[in-house]
């Protein structure tokens, strides 16, 4: 049994494979989070608001691409439009021939989706005081928003949103079920070529792993640095 | 202590007589929907070339029908030897790569490949050209190795990779040739283009064949057995005019 695994393993393909399949879902959820993340900030200012005809939108989108599996989400957006009559012809077919887009528009709209709740949610935490205090120096609702509220509230929605960032990362696996040769799509064609379940997803999962912590350990100087005066001494 | 070994020792022992006793059914593993060799009826019962010639094969041995297991391709060996099935019969081409994991028996039909596209393809010109294929099939080999300036496009199942086909996401698709007259029918503005692929050997193989475990000696014996009376009584040919305008036997 050992010997695919040494064949595995001392060919350079092996590694490079991997290589591409790594550099595809880093970018691939770097630039997720990136558009996701600034959709999200608006969004969540809306999802805040009191008018009812701002926030039940919001609260609509929420609702469904948080309500429904991503794997649900990405079939729809890459089967699902190939099937309308005639985009073909259009210009939106230059965008939706490759998978990437495809593909990033339904990690986008997902990560999206869970971003403006936790940004929500901060944004609704920010004590009373402050607010009034702002108020009491006449700050209007603009000013408000930028100096106090979203401030503050992106600090605490650091950790909440840190676990986002590592599910983005996890999620980020289905691609490869819609031909993106992504880290696990490296592991599927090991497993595939050499018929070895273990070699194949082992080493992509180390790998997946390796860039968890990476994740981690950024978001852990973030927090020391944005989030030190909420710590224990 | 003793006592716990040396029952464990006789229930392995019994385990392994059980097994080794002649076969009362047999699992197959087989990845559906793979028209026209394996596919599901409007009723949902599988059906095809590979189920029927496959149950004929069965009822040689064993005097009723295989029990079907349903596996995806790409995972239908490491199946096999985690023992969910004890056979393969899912148009598994023989070739040496293979043939380190698993036993062959003899081959029962061969089919060439071929290139199926809507617009005018040519496989000799296929650089920057998106052509689909199924991950880790012969198929993938060849395109891997001779088309590599193409952008080669793997799929998990040949479905997914013929929605895409038709809805331009590829310029071809390179795949068994029945399989694609099969799945896109004949009123289907997709043809197929250039003449069948069955060079070289070394890739294409000598032929499909059914694949066991290689300690399952017994069972490809029994099988290659059947197969070559299922060949010999007429009933071979009788299935495969059911499926095929061609000779596919082998």
């Amino acid at each position: 049994m050992f010997e695919s695994t040494i064949d595995i393993f001392t060919n350079p393909d092996t590694y490079e494979l991997y290589w591409d399949g790594a550099v595809v879902t880093v970018q691939m959820v770097f630039l997720s989070l990136l558009i996701g993340g600034a959709l999200a900030v608006p969004l969540a200012i809306m999802r805040t608001s009191k008018n009812k005809l701002i926030n039940y939108p919001v609260w609509v989108f929420t609702y469904i691409f948080r309500g429904t599996p991503l794997l649900v989400q990405l079939y729809l957006i890459y089967y699902g439009v190939a099937l309308i009559e005639g985009i073909q012809q259009t210009f939106w077919w230059a965008i939706f021939k490759e998978a990437f887009y495809p593909c990033l528009i339904a990690f986008v709209l997902n990560t999206a989706a869970y971003t403006t709740e936790i940004f929500r949610g901060a944004i609704e935490a920010t004590p009373r005081g402050e607010i009034e205090a702002a108020k009491a120096y006449g700050m209007s609702w603009g000013k408000r928003m930028k100096r106090i509220i979203l401030p503050s509230a992106f600090r605490r929605a650091i950790p909440a949103y840190s676990n986002e960032v590592v599910f983005m990362l996890h999620a980020s696996a289905i691609a490869s079920t819609v031909t993106i040769a992504d880290l696990l799509n490296a592991g599927r064609m090991i497993y595939a070529r050499y018929y070895a379940p273990f070699d194949g997803f082992i080493f992509a999962a180390l790998v997946y792993l390796c860039l968890t912590f990476g994740i981690l350990a950024v978001f852990k100087q973030i927090e020391k640095r944005m989030l030190g005066h909420l710590q224990p001494r | 202590m003793k006592k716990t070994l040396v029952a464990i020792a006789g229930a392995l022992a019994l385990t392994s007589a059980v097994e080794a006793k002649d076969w009362d059914t047999i699992r197959a593993g087989v990845d559906a929907p793979y028209p026209p060799f394996e596919y599901k009826a409007p009723d949902g019962t599988l059906t095809g070339f590979e189920i029927e010639l496959g149950n004929e094969v069965c009822k040689e041995i064993t005097g009723k029908e295989c029990e079907w297991v349903i596996q995806a391709w790409d995972g239908i060996i490491p199946g096999l030897l985690a023992r969910k099935y004890d056979m393969i019969f899912s148009s598994m081409s023989i070739n040496e790569e293979r043939q380190k994991r698993v036993l062959f028996s003899d081959p029962y039909y061969t089919t060439p490949s071929a290139f199926f596209s809507a617009n005018a393809f040519d496989p000799a010109d296929a650089d920057g050209k998106r052509i689909g294929v199924q991950r880790a099939t012969i198929q993938d080999t060849y395109v891997t190795e001779f088309l590599d300036d193409a952008e080669i496009v793997r799929y998990t199942t040949a479905d997914d990779m013929v929605v895409d086909l038709q809805g331009g996401r590829l310029d071809a698709m390179f795949v068994d040739a029945p399989v694609g007259l099969e799945m896109l029918g004949e009123d289907s503005d997709i043809v197929q283009v250039g003449d069948f692929v069955k060079e070289p050997v070394r890739i294409f193989g000598e032929g499909v064949g059914a694949a066991f475990r290689k300690r399952d000696k017994d069972l490809e014996e029994a099988v290659s057995a059947a197969l070559e009376k299922v060949k010999a009584s007429g009933k071979y040919d009788e299935i495969m005019n059911r499926y095929f305008d061609f000779d596919i036997k082998l």
